[in-house]
C-alpha cells in the first residue's frame, strides 16, 4: 500500500525541485528576482545575461549563506459550517495545543448559504458572527492581529497573526478565483491570502470544490484552475507558484470512491473505526498517486474519522433519506521549499453544529530571516568573483623577452630577432602595434616588425620579427651617436599594452657621414676588427674641424671609383644591373676599413658608389645649390658658376664624379654606355630636393637634373 | 548593459618602479600576494566593482610602468584619468623624493583628477619614511594621505575606497555646476568667479 508521502523523504525532492524550476523567487531586499527557468553558473549568467542578473542568481543560490531559518508554528483550521450560525465556543477549535501558534489561518466553507450572499455577494452578517466568535476562541495570553479576511460567498478565509510579529510580516495580498457554474457564481472556488515572513512568501488557499460521489475529475480541474488562476494584487506576475509556502486547505470533497465498495461496507467500516482500509479508497489519495492532482503537495497521515457526512449535533454519520457515503472532504495539504513539519493532523468531532466535522494541522514552517552583515559580505564576495571574471577574460599574454639589443648592426645589413607572444589566457585575442604619443608611424625608419597586427588563439604563439635594416632613409635619422633606441608599444585589443624597447648601434660606416667630416678623416674611419669597435665608444673617430689639412675627397669615394676605374670601363650596363647585398656589404668594409675590395660582381662595386653618394646627410649639391643649379641647367655657363660657388670638397666630388663618368662615356663604342642614361641615373644621385617634391613637380625637377649633370657629362669642364 | 554600474571610474597608479603597484593592484583586485617581483613592462588594468555610498562604480584601474625610460610614454595613459594614486615605498627615501615629480606629471597631463598619496610597505621593519613626513608632504599637497601593505592586505580596500568616493564627490560637484537646479540641498546653486568652488544660495525662488 503506498501510504503517504513522508516528510524526510519529499523534502530532498522538494528542493531539487525549487532549484532546477519556474519555481526560484527571492525578494531580499531590494534585489528582487524574477523566476528564470533554469539556473546557470553565475559565470555564464553574467555572459548571457547581464551582470545584473548574474548578481541576483548567485545570491539566490547562496541565499542560505546569508539567512537563517526561523520557525514559525502556523495553526491551520478548515470547515464546512454548513451555513449554521456560530452556536459552540471556538476555543475547543483553536486554542487546544500547548504552544499558541504564531500564525492562525481559518478557512470556512459555506459560511453563509442564503440566496441573496449567493447571487448579490453582499456583505453576510454570519461572517461578522463567526468573526467575533474566531476572536474570542484564539489562544489566550496572546495578543493576535487580523492580518487580512477574504470571503467569496460562503468561503471565508482570516489570517491572524501574534502581535509580537506583525513587524516581520509584509507583503499582503488577497485573491480568489471561481470555479461555480460559468466559473463566476461563487458557491464553489477558491481565496487566499499571501504573505511575507521575514523573506518567506507563505500563501493560504481555501477552496470548497466541486461536490458528488462522481466529480473526481472535475474537483481536479478546479484545483487546476485555482492554482493557476489565483492572482494578487492584479498583478499577473503575482502568482502561487512564486511561493515558498503554500498551505491548501477545505472541504476538497473527495469521497471514499464506491467502485470497489459499496456505500453500505464503506459506512460499515468507518462505524468501526477501520479509517486504514478506508483510506485506501480515498478519492484525493488515488488521484494524487497517480499525479492527477495537487502534485508536490504533502499530507499528513491521517489518523481521524471520516469528516463527513454526519447528522448535525451528533456524531452520527449522515441516516437521512440521502444517506451520504461517510468520505474525508476537508483536508489540508501544504507545498514548501524548506523545511516544514506538520506536528499535528487531526479533525474536531467535538463541534456538531455543521455536518462537517473541522479539521485542522499545526504546522512548524521555517521562514528566511537576512543576516544583512552576512549578505552584505556574501554579495561583495559575488561582486569580487564577477570581477575575477570579467578580469580572466580580459587578454591574456605571455612575451618571452621585452627587450631586444641590437649590437653592432652594420650599414644595409638586415639583422633580425624574434619574440614570441603566446596566447595564456582563454579567449583569442588580437594585438597589434600602436603608436605612441603623437607619433604617426609605429617605429623608426630602421626598425620593420612583422606582423604589425594579427591575432593569436589560445595557446597558441606569435612569432613576432623585428628587423633591423638601415638604409640611406633611415641612416638620416640616426644620430652622430650611432644609437638606436625605440620603444614599441604593442597593444592587446581590449586589454594591456606591453613596451617593446629595442636598442643596439650602429657600426661605424662611412656610409651617411658628411663630404666636409669625412675629407677631415685622414685614417680608416673603423678598425678592421669588428669586434674593436663594439667595446670603444661610437664616437672613436674624431673629425678635427679646425685642421686645414684636407684630403681632396673622401678616400672612400676614391677607393671606390679607383676600383671601377681598373675593373669597370669596359662594363656594359653598368649602373644599371644591380649588385648583390654581400658583396655591397664588402665593400662597405673595405672602404671603412682600408681593406681590400673583393667582390663577386663588379655591378656591387657600381651600386655601392650610388649609395655612398646618396648616402650624404648634405647631397654633393649641397641644398642651398640645389634651386639655382635647376634653374640653369641648359646654361652651361651659369651652371659652371654655380658650381664654383659652393663648398670645396662638395664641387670636387662632383668633378671627379663627372670626370670619371666622362671617362666611361669615352668608352661607349665598348661599354655601350650612353651620356643620357648616366645623367638620369647620377642626376638624382647628386642633386636632392631638400624637402620631398610631389609627383608632378618630381619628374619635371628630375628632368632638370639629369640635364644638369647631362652638360659636364657632354662638355670637358676644368676651372 | 545598461544596469551593470552607476558609475565608470578610469584610476591610475603611478610611482616610482618597485614601490608595490602592481602588488597592490593584485591585492585589490585579486586578493593576492606575490612576493616575486615582476617588473611592469607597460600598462595592465584590472577591473572592480565596489559600492560606494550605495552606488555600484566600477573601476577600472591602470598599472603603469614606472621606469624612468618610459615616462613619456606613460604619460599617454593619464588621459580621461578621474584619479591618480601616487605611491613611494615607506622603506625606500628615494622613492618618497620623487613623489612632486610624480604629482607635477599628474598636473602635467590631467586636468580635473582626484590625486591620493600611498605610503606602501607600511609592514616593512626597516622604515625609511616616518608616518609624519608622509602625512606633512600631504597635507602640504592638499591631498589625502594612507600608508599601505599590500603585503599584509593593510587599508588596501580603505584607499580605493576613498579614491572612488572622492571621484563621486567630484563627479556631482561638476554636475551640479552644470546643473545648478539640483543639487543634494535642493537650494539652486550659483557658480562663482572663484571657480565655483563655494555655494550660494539664491532666493529667486
Ligand atoms: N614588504 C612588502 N613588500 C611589498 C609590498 N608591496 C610590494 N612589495 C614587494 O615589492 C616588490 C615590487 O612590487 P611591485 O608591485 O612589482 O612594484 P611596482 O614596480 O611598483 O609595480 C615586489 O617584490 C613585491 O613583493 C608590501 O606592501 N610590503
Ligand atoms: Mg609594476
Amino acid at each position: 500500500m503506498v501510504d503517504f508521502i513522508d516528510y524526510e523523504q519529499t523534502e530532498p525532492r522538494q528542493r531539487a525541485t525549487a532549484v532546477s524550476s519556474d519555481d526560484v523567487h527571492i525578494k531580499l531586499d531590494d534585489w528582487s528576482v524574477v523566476g528564470q527557468s533554469t539556473v546557470h553558473d553565475y559565470g555564464e549568467d553574467w555572459v548571457t545575461y547581464g551582470r545584473e542578473t548574474a548578481v541576483h542568481r548567485a545570491l539566490n543560490q547562496r541565499k542560505n549563506e546569508f539567512t537563517n531559518l526561523q520557525p514559525c508554528r502556523v495553526l491551520c483550521v478548515t470547515w464546512n459550517v454548513n451555513g449554521q450560525l456560530p452556536s459552540e465556543d471556538l476555543d475547543t477549535l483553536l486554542s487546544v495545543d500547548d504552544r499558541p501558534a504564531d500564525v492562525i489561518c481559518v478557512g470556512f466553507q459555506e459560511l453563509d448559504l442564503s440566496p441573496e450572499t449567493l447571487l448579490l455577494m453582499n456583505d453576510s452578517s454570519k461572517e461578522l458572527m463567526w468573526m467575533e466568535k474566531m476572536k474570542a476562541g484564539l489562544p489566550k495570553g496572546v495578543s493576535y492581529k487580523l492580518l487580512k479576511h477574504i470571503r467569496l460567498v460562503g468561503i471565508l478565509l482570516v489570517v491572524y497573526v501574534r502581535e509580537s510579529m506583525i513587524s516581520r510580516v509584509s507583503e499582503v495580498y488577497i485573491g480568489s478565483v471561481s470555479t461555480g457554474i460559468m466559473g463566476m457564481l461563487g458557491n464553489k472556488g477558491g481565496v487566499s491570502i499571501k504573505f511575507n515572513i521575514d523573506m518567506t512568501t507563505i500563501s493560504i488557499v481555501n477552496s470548497h470544490l466541486a461536490a458528488h460521489q462522481e466529480m473526481v475529475e472535475r474537483r481536479n480541474q478546479d484545483y487546476r484552475d485555482i492554482f493557476t488562476k489565483m492572482r494578487f494584487d492584479n498583478d499577473e506576475a503575482n502568482t502561487l507558484k512564486n511561493c515558498d509556502i503554500v498551505v491548501w486547505i477545505g472541504d476538497l470533497n473527495y469521497r471514499v470512491s464506491e467502485d470497489e465498495i459499496t456505500g453500505e461496507e464503506i459506512r460499515a467500516l468507518a462505524e468501526k473505526w477501520e479509517i486504514g482500509p478506508l483510506l485506501r479508497f480515498d478519492q484525493l489519495r488515488e488521484q494524487r498517486n497517480k499525479h492527477l492532482v495537487f502534485e508536490e503537495f504533502v499530507e499528513d497521515t491521517i489518523n481521524f474519522m471520516p469528516t463527513y457526512k454526519y447528522n448535525p449535533g451528533t456524531d452520527k454519520f449522515d441516516t437521512s433519506e440521502k444517506c451520504r457515503t461517510p468520505a474525508w472532504c476537508d483536508r489540508i495539504l501544504w507545498k514548501s521549499n524548506t523545511v516544514l513539519k506538520c506536528e499535528d493532523y487531526r479533525s474536531h468531532p467535538i463541534h456538531k453544529l455543521s455536518d462537517h466535522k473541522p479539521v485542522s494541522a499545526v504546522l512548524l514552517v521555517q521562514t528566511r530571516v537576512v543576516d544583512v552583515q552576512k549578505k552584505q559580505l556574501v554579495l561583495d564576495e559575488i561582486l569580487k568573483d564577477l570581477d575575477r571574471i570579467a578580469n580572466d577574460s580580459l587578454p591574456q599574454a605571455a612575451l618571452n623577452r621585452t627587450e631586444l639589443n641590437f649590437d653592432g648592426v652594420k650599414y644595409l645589413e638586415a639583422q633580425e630577432q624574434p619574440i614570441t607572444l603566446q596566447n595564456t589566457g582563454t579567449d583569442l585575442f588580437e594585438f597589434e602595434f600602436i603608436p605612441k604619443l603623437e607619433d604617426r608611424s609605429i617605429c623608426a625608419p630602421w626598425l620593420r616588425i612583422e606582423p604589425q597586427k594579427g591575432v593569436v588563439d589560445p595557446g597558441n604563439v606569435m612569432i613576432i620579427n623585428f628587423t633591423v635594416y638601415i638604409d640611406n632613409r633611415a641612416l638620416k635619422t640616426i644620430g652622430p651617436d650611432r644609437k638606436l633606441d625605440e620603444i614599441l608599444v604593442l597593444h592587446l585589443v581590449n586589454g594591456k599594452d606591453y613596451f617593446i624597447s629595442v636598442s643596439g648601434y650602429l657600426v661605424q660606416t662611412s656610409f651617411g657621414r658628411k663630404i666636409t667630416d669625412l675629407v677631415r678623416i685622414p685614417d680608416p674611419i673603423r678598425r678592421q676588427n669588428l669586434l674593436v669597435d663594439i667595446e670603444q665608444s661610437p664616437d672613436e673617430v674624431k673629425v678635427d674641424e679646425e685642421s686645414p689639412v684636407a684630403l681632396n675627397i673622401p678616400k672612400e669615394l676614391w677607393r671606390i671609383v679607383d676600383y671601377l676605374y681598373q675593373h669597370a670601363l669596359f662594363e656594359e650596363e653598368l649602373f644599371a644591373v644591380r649588385g648583390s647585398p654581400m658583396d655591397i656589404g664588402a665593400v662597405r668594409d673595405a672602404i671603412d676599413t682600408d681593406g681590400p675590395i673583393q667582390v663577386s660582381s663588379i655591378h656591387s662595386v657600381a651600386e655601392s658608389l650610388i649609395l655612398f653618394l646618396d648616402s650624404f646627410p648634405d647631397p654633393v649639391i649641397p641644398y642651398e645649390h640645389y634651386p639655382v643649379c635647376l634653374e640653369y641647367c641648359t646654361h652651361f655657363a651659369n651652371s659652371k658658376r654655380a658650381l664654383r660657388n659652393m663648398d670645396f670638397s662638395h664641387r670636387n666630388v662632383f668633378k671627379y664624379i663627372c670626370a670619371f663618368l666622362r671617362e666611361i662615356l669615352s668608352h661607349s663604342e665598348r661599354n655601350r654606355s650612353n651620356a643620357k642614361f648616366l645623367s638620369q641615373v647620377f642626376g638624382d644621385v647628386l642633386l636632392k630636393p631638400q624637402l620631398p617634391e610631389a609627383g608632378n613637380v618630381a619628374k619635371s625637377t628630375s628632368k632638370k637634373r639629369s640635364l644638369f649633370v647631362y652638360q659636364f657629362l657632354t662638355n670637358d669642364y676644368d676651372e | 548593459m545598461p544596469n551593470d554600474y552607476d558609475h565608470l571610474f578610469k584610476l591610475l597608479i603611478i610611482g616610482d618602479s618597485g614601490v608595490g603597484k602592481s602588488s597592490i593592484l593584485l591585492r585589490f583586485s585579486d586578493n593576492l600576494f606575490s612576493g616575486t617581483y615582476i617588473t611592469t613592462i607597460g600598462v595592465d588594468f584590472k577591473i572592480r566593482t565596489i559600492e560606494v555610498e550605495g552606488e555600484k562604480v566600477k573601476l577600472q584601474i591602470w598599472d603603469t610602468a614606472g621606469q624612468e625610460r618610459f615616462r613619456t610614454i606613460t604619460a599617454t595613459y593619464y588621459r580621461g584619468t578621474q584619479g591618480v594614486m601616487v605611491v613611494y615605498d615607506v622603506s625606500n627615501l628615494d622613492t618618497f623624493g620623487n613623489v612632486r615629480r610624480w604629482l607635477q606629471e599628474i598636473e602635467q597631463n590631467c586636468d580635473d583628477v582626484v590625486r591620493i598619496l600611498v605610503g606602501n610597505k607600511c609592514d616593512s621593519p626597516d622604515k625609511k619614511v616616518s608616518t609624519e613626513e608622509g602625512k606633512a608632504l600631504a597635507s602640504q599637497m592638499d591631498i589625502p594621505f594612507f600608508e599601505t601593505s599590500a603585503k599584509d592586505n593593510l587599508n588596501i580596500e580603505t584607499v580605493f575606497d576613498e579614491i572612488t568616493k572622492l571621484v563621486l564627490a567630484m563627479k556631482k560637484n561638476k554636475l551640479a555646476q552644470q546643473n545648478p537646479a539640483i543639487t543634494s540641498t535642493g537650494n539652486i546653486t550659483v557658480k562663482k568667479g572663484d571657480g565655483g568652488k563655494k555655494k550660494g544660495k539664491c532666493n529667486c525662488g
